[in-house]
């Protein structure tokens, strides 16, 4: 599978290194070659000097063994860089591939699926030491290079002695093995051992990420911490420690043999030479290729990224396979739907492995055009309404149409893309402001006047504008000019994102908790505009607030997966349900100034 | 240089205190091993000699010595590695425990807002491997630098004039390493944009910024960008890598010469009758094993040197974190025991560092003891610094702020936190068993169930545990399979719980701690809170500072500050500020409108 993987991340690297795959061993074998007959010419130049046949013979040789030298030498300074090449190709391919999958596939479940999300980090990483595709191809290479090395003094030997290698071949091929096993058992159990390991991880990026920086000093966690980050690690090595003594044991054996193949190989040798059955030349080129046979047995660190990173490969296809799986039934596409209305017809949902109905037969209608505001408390299902709207997923019972059309029906990328939304966790990208509003809409990423004008409708436009690069900055303090910005100040930047969309005709507008961290006049300013920023248009938009609530033409209360309320502002106030009881509850406390102001 | 030698001298120092038994037996090892490989080089050559002469006896002597010599050196490489492997685990522990000391082991925020700190950190923390590897490089180093003493030794041997030898090797050395740099500056240069690529990686393959890319339909832009951010920096370092590599590899061509002319010369002073056919045999292998001495350099002098930038970024990042500890405390003093008066913020200036403007602006203001204190403003007025300011996490740039007329700073920053507590608005989600997730606000009761749920009662969610499948001893978070993802607004809660685990704390601060949190439940943690406060104030003066654009929350305290553009603007109870008709009342009013 690697090897198809190769030509088709880089023809170019893919054929270089496959040169030097081939030229290394040869070069080497010529060198040995050389090295042979060069020992062969020493005595007799030394007994005639330079100026005999002999001597001539030897600097000859000495030229021929120097030009093979130069050449490997050239050989091996571009195979490394070469195969850093390719190694990155393979990366970029690998990572390309995973990205696609998850891309395409249309739902979130997958990237909420811990399994699923080892893969995507298993394809780009399999190793400890972040070991990836590319570096099982680098590994590849060498391996490569060192197995026609051994093939090659294995025929050179035969020729010598034909059951040298019978001899030779399955001890050092036994040996070689047992010891890559040994080192496996450390490869592997570091690897099963992930879920302790990362645990560990964990905890040490807990005092690394300023996420937690003020809270570890508030409580003075700090020890604590590094306390129970090693009794974490210690309980995932010791394991390994373990096994790896286990396996020390069974390297004993093999060693043994190895030294009485040696003594064989040698032996009969020198032997040989001794007794002039074969020449002082020869008896070098043989000794080296026995050593070339002796690479059969050995350990690099090519094998332990090729077996490392060899491991990523499986993800990808694999990973492409469960997403196909995820794939959501429907074709039709969405058109400029809705028109008429979105329907939930007594949907209910879990979320997969969960047992909890979030949703339990939940009957509501959001018309076209009109704005609707979903109020509940924290874990009422609000959220997941919005993702089964957007068809993140599909209903574990009920369906969802719209104008009529089952949502399974319709395409749902298609679908997808007629609802703008921002939800609670928006994206923060670390790119410019532009592309950050932009991204609302791929297709008006460089019209700056549509830009400003969503911008405007969310009150960012000024704060972009006094950015020191304006709408060029990047939002992010790790890229060097760039800003961070506050989360009211992110808030309307993804508003803007969401209305750009809008503009670019998507038609729902879905709004999860927009003015949570906006400051009391962003956040009125907001509601003043939401009339004109949700004319016309689909919305949904769910909120604590009332000031936000209230503008909606129509509400809806949710209570344990279902919508218990539902009517305009002043019908749920006349009803003296839920809603009202919310209502009056947050009113009470501004009260007194209400009546009189 | 002197850096290097540091940063050398680290390192080492880290595997003899993760394991000095395995590290010293290491070192002996790979001293030995490196003199096995050039033994076995001369035994070699003895048996070409034996050849020559046609010996047998000589032969078979060669022949043990090299089967015993090559089984010794293998066995003792394998010991290494093993101990090596040990090693590498036991120094990446020890890494990361001394690097979790180091980062929280400063009192303030400064470095963990720095952004050079933070890059440093993060390409450090990519390195742990090399960095723990780093005595295997160096053993590596060590035994490849005897192998070729022991080489040049024999070498030298047969005649001083050899030692021309390695010297001639030393410019395709330093080809080498300055190759090695250039490749690292590349990598350097390239870090934004692999970094980016990497942000766009991640993106897109985590669940929440998932849904944006859907509806807003970005799943093949941010596939193309990704792949060009990589490509870019990737190819930027392929250039260099080629050019310097392509340069190695005619250095050390150039290099080879000289060992063809040693070749040379050493016939001659066979012919000479000043060396014998045995010592040009020797000098034509060395020239082998010497070659591979030094290709093997060629690798090694690149481990060694990735391990150095690791080590020395290790000691930036430990030194740095040392460096932000070090702070002269006036004349200690204890924290006291109860408020009597409150704490004074006297002409107190900020300036967050590596910016122009300040922050804080001249604030002077009294919180009394015992009372409940609302700070509101708009974004970016300073309430949040000002709660920084407090926890001690930054030192005013100027003015004093003082606990009973003592100033904050003689108070050990520990015992002064040991008697705070607080939740904000950016809380951490600490992902771990639900009651360690609350109790980690009081480590004495971290595994004190009772204590606990009186603490998320007090935060108005008593009802949480029984929302989570098992109950208190539920994992949370969804980085381990076994976890189960909390709401935005479940993970505020139980910050809550921990901030009001403590029971008698002098000061709790409360930075927007209820912004994900629905009317009901804001209102329960108040009810539930309250009770609890009044205690607090009561028996120690306790007071609560809280942060928030709730009006109708806010209107509870005893004093409201409002603070507009690092300054206070206005001080005083809801009904004097509203009688008053500043900013206070227009954005009270402003919110109010919502409920007429």
């Amino acid at each position: 599978m690697l090897l198809r993987e190769l030509p088709r991340a880089s023809r170019g690297a893919t054929a270089a290194v496959a040169a030097c795959v081939v030229a290394l061993p040869a070069l080497r074998t010529i060198q040995a070659l050389m090295t042979g007959l060069l020992f062969a010419a020493i005595p007799g130049a030394v007994e005639d000097g330079f100026d005999s046949d002999a001597g001539r013979s030897l600097v000859l040789r000495l030229a021929l063994f120097g030009t093979a030298y130069v050449l490997g030498q050239l050989a091996a300074g571009l195979d490394d860089p070469l195969r850093g090449i390719l190694a990155r190709r393979v990366d970029e391919r690998a990572r390309e591939r995973v990205l696609r999958a998850v891309a395409a596939a249309p739902g979130i479940a997958h990237l909420e699926d811990p399994a699923l999300l080892d893969l995507v980090e298993r394809a780009r990483k399999a190793g400890p030491g972040g070991e990836s595709p590319g570096g099982a191809a680098d590994g590849l290479a060498q391996l490569t290079v060192r197995y026609l090395t051994v093939a090659t003094g294995t025929v050179i030997v035969a020729s010598f002695r034909w059951w040298l290698p019978i001899l030779l071949v399955p001890v050092l091929l036994l040996a070689g093995r047992t010891m890559r096993r040994h080192i496996n058992v450390t490869v592997e159990t570091t690897m099963t051992m992930t879920r302790d390991l990362r645990r560990a991880r964990y905890l040490s990026d807990l005092a690394m990420t300023p996420a937690a920086a003020k809270e570890l000093r508030l409580f003075g966690l700090g020890s604590w911490l590094r306390d129970r980050f090693l009794t974490t690690h210690r309980a995932a090595i010791e394991p390994v420690w373990r096994a790896r003594a286990a396996s020390r044991r069974r390297l004993v054996l093999p060693e043994l043999a190895r030294g009485v193949v040696a003594f064989v190989a040698y032996g009969v040798l020198v032997d040989a030479a001794v007794h002039g059955e074969i020449s002082v030349g020869r008896f070098g080129f043989l000794f080296s290729a026995i050593q070339m046979v002796w690479g059969l047995s050995s350990m690099t660190n090519a094998d332990v990224a090729y077996s490392f990173g060899i491991r990523a490969l499986p993800a990808i296809p694999e990973l492409e396979a469960a997403l196909e799986q995820t794939r959501l039934p429907g074709t039709r596409a969405a058109g400029v739907m809705p028109v008429e209305a979105v329907r939930f017809e007594g949907v209910s949902f879990r979320y997969p492995g969960s047992e909890n109905a979030i949703l339990d037969g939940l009957d509501l209608e959001l018309r076209a055009g009109e704005s609707l505001a979903v109020v509940g408390s924290n874990g009422a299902g609000k959220t997941t309404l919005v993702k089964l709207l957007a068809r993140f997923y599909d209903p574990t019972a009920g369906r969802v149409t719209v104008d009529g059309v089952d949502l399974r029906e319709l395409d749902a990328s298609s679908w997808q893309c007629r609802v703008a939304a921002i939800f609670q966790d928006f994206t923060h990208y670390e790119l410019s402001v532009a592309e950050n509003v932009g991204l609302g809409a791929p297709a008006l990423l460089d019209d700056r006047d549509a830009l400003r004008e969503a911008a405007r409708r969310a009150g960012a436009l000024e704060l972009i504008e006094a950015l020191p690069d304006g709408w060029d900055t990047v939002l992010s303090r790790r890229v060097a000019g760039g800003v961070e910005l506050s989360g009211g100040e992110w808030q309307r930047i993804a508003l803007a994102r969401a209305l750009l969309a809008v503009d670019a005709g998507a038609g729902i507008l879905v709004l999860d908790e927009p003015t949570a961290n906006l400051d009391a006049r962003a956040e009125t300013q907001l509601y003043d505009r939401f009339l004109e920023l949700t004319a016309g248009v689909t919305t949904v938009v769910i909120s604590h607030r009332f000031s936000t609530v209230r503008r909606a033409d129509r509400i809806v209360v949710l209570r344990h997966g279902r919508v218990v309320e539902s009517g305009s502002h002043d019908e749920l106030l006349a009803l003296g349900g839920r809603y009202a009881r919310m209502f009056q509850l947050q009113a009470a406390r501004f009260d007194r100034e209400v009546s009189s102001a | 240089m002197r850096d290097r030698m540091r940063a050398l001298w680290t390192v080492t120092r880290l595997a003899f205190r993760a394991d000095r038994a395995a590290a010293i037996a290491a070192t002996l090892l790979s001293l030995v091993s490196g003199v096995f490989g050039t033994l076995s080089t001369v035994a070699f050559a003895r048996a070409v000699q034996a050849v020559v002469a046609g010996d047998p006896q000589a032969g078979l002597g060669a022949v043990i010595a090299l089967v015993v010599l090559g089984r010794l050196s293998f066995t003792a490489s394998m010991v290494m590695l093993d101990l090596r492997f040990r090693l590498v685990e036991l120094v990446g522990e020890l890494v990361e425990s001394e690097l979790i000391d180091a980062m929280t082991g400063f009192t303030g925020l400064e470095l963990h807002e720095r952004p050079v700190h933070l890059d440093r950190l993060e390409v450090l923390r990519k390195q742990v491997g090399n960095l723990s590897n780093s005595i295997g490089a160096l053993m590596h180093n060590v035994s490849l630098w005897t192998g070729l003493a022991s080489t040049v030794g024999v070498l030298v041997s047969v005649h001083p004039l050899l030692l021309v030898l390695p010297i001639a090797g030393i410019p395709a050395l330093v080809v080498t390493a300055r190759g090695t740099t250039r490749f690292e500056q590349a990598l350097d240069d390239s870090s934004e944009q692999l970094r980016r690529a990497d942000h766009l990686y991640l993106l897109a393959t985590a669940a929440g910024p998932g849904k944006e890319l859907r509806t807003f339909g970005l799943g093949r832009e941010v596939v193309a960008r990704h792949a060009r951010f990589l490509r870019e920096g990737y190819d930027a370092v392929s250039r260099v890598q080629l050019r310097w590599g392509a340069l190695a590899g005619v250095a050390w061509a150039t290099q080879g010469l000289a060992q063809i002319g040693a070749i040379a010369f050493a016939a001659m002073l066979a012919i000479d009758g000043r060396a014998s056919v045995g010592d040009v045999v020797l000098v034509a292998t060395l020239v082998g094993a010497l070659e591979g001495h030094l290709q093997e350099l060629l690798g090694m002098v690149t481990w060694l040197f990735n391990t150095l930038r690791a080590a020395e970024r290790y000691a930036a990042v430990v030194d740095a974190a040392t460096t932000a500890s070090d702070e002269l405390p006036l004349e200690p003093a204890p924290v006291p025991a109860a408020l009597q008066r409150g704490i004074e913020l006297d002409g107190v200036s900020f300036r967050y560092p590596d910016t122009e403007s300040e922050t804080l602006r001249d604030v002077s203001l009294l919180l009394p003891a015992g009372a409940t204190v609302a700070v509101v403003g708009e974004n970016g007025a300073g309430k949040s610094t000002l709660v920084k300011l407090l926890g001690r996490f930054y030192e005013p740039t100027s003015g004093v702020i003082r606990v009973d007329g003592v100033d904050l700073r003689r108070f050990d920053a520990a015992a002064w936190r040991g008697r705070l507590s607080g939740a904000f608005q950016d809380h951490a989600r600490f992902e771990l068993i639900a009651r360690e997730v609350v109790g980690v606000g009081d480590l004495e009761r971290i595994d004190d169930e009772p204590s606990v749920v009186v603490a998320l009662g007090r935060a108005g969610c008593g009802e949480l545990p029984e929302r989570l499948e098992d109950g208190l001893g539920t994992r949370l978070g969804r980085s381990f399979d076994d976890g189960i993802e909390p709401s935005g607004g479940q993970w505020q809660q139980l910050a809550l719980g921990r901030a009001l685990l403590r029971d008698q704390p002098l000061l709790l601060l409360l930075d927007e701690p209820t912004s994900a949190l629905d009317p009901d439940a804001e209102h329960a943690l108040f009810e539930g809170y309250a009770a609890a406060a009044r205690e607090a104030a009561r028996t120690s003066g306790a007071i609560t500072l809280l942060v928030s654009h709730r009006f109708s929350t806010v209107r509870m305290a005893d004093l409201i500050v409002v603070m507009e553009d690092g300054k206070v603007s206005q001080v005083g109870s809801h009904d004097e500020l509203m009688a008053a008709g500043g900013l206070y009342a227009e954005l009270f009013t402003m919110q109010a409108r919502a409920y007429r």
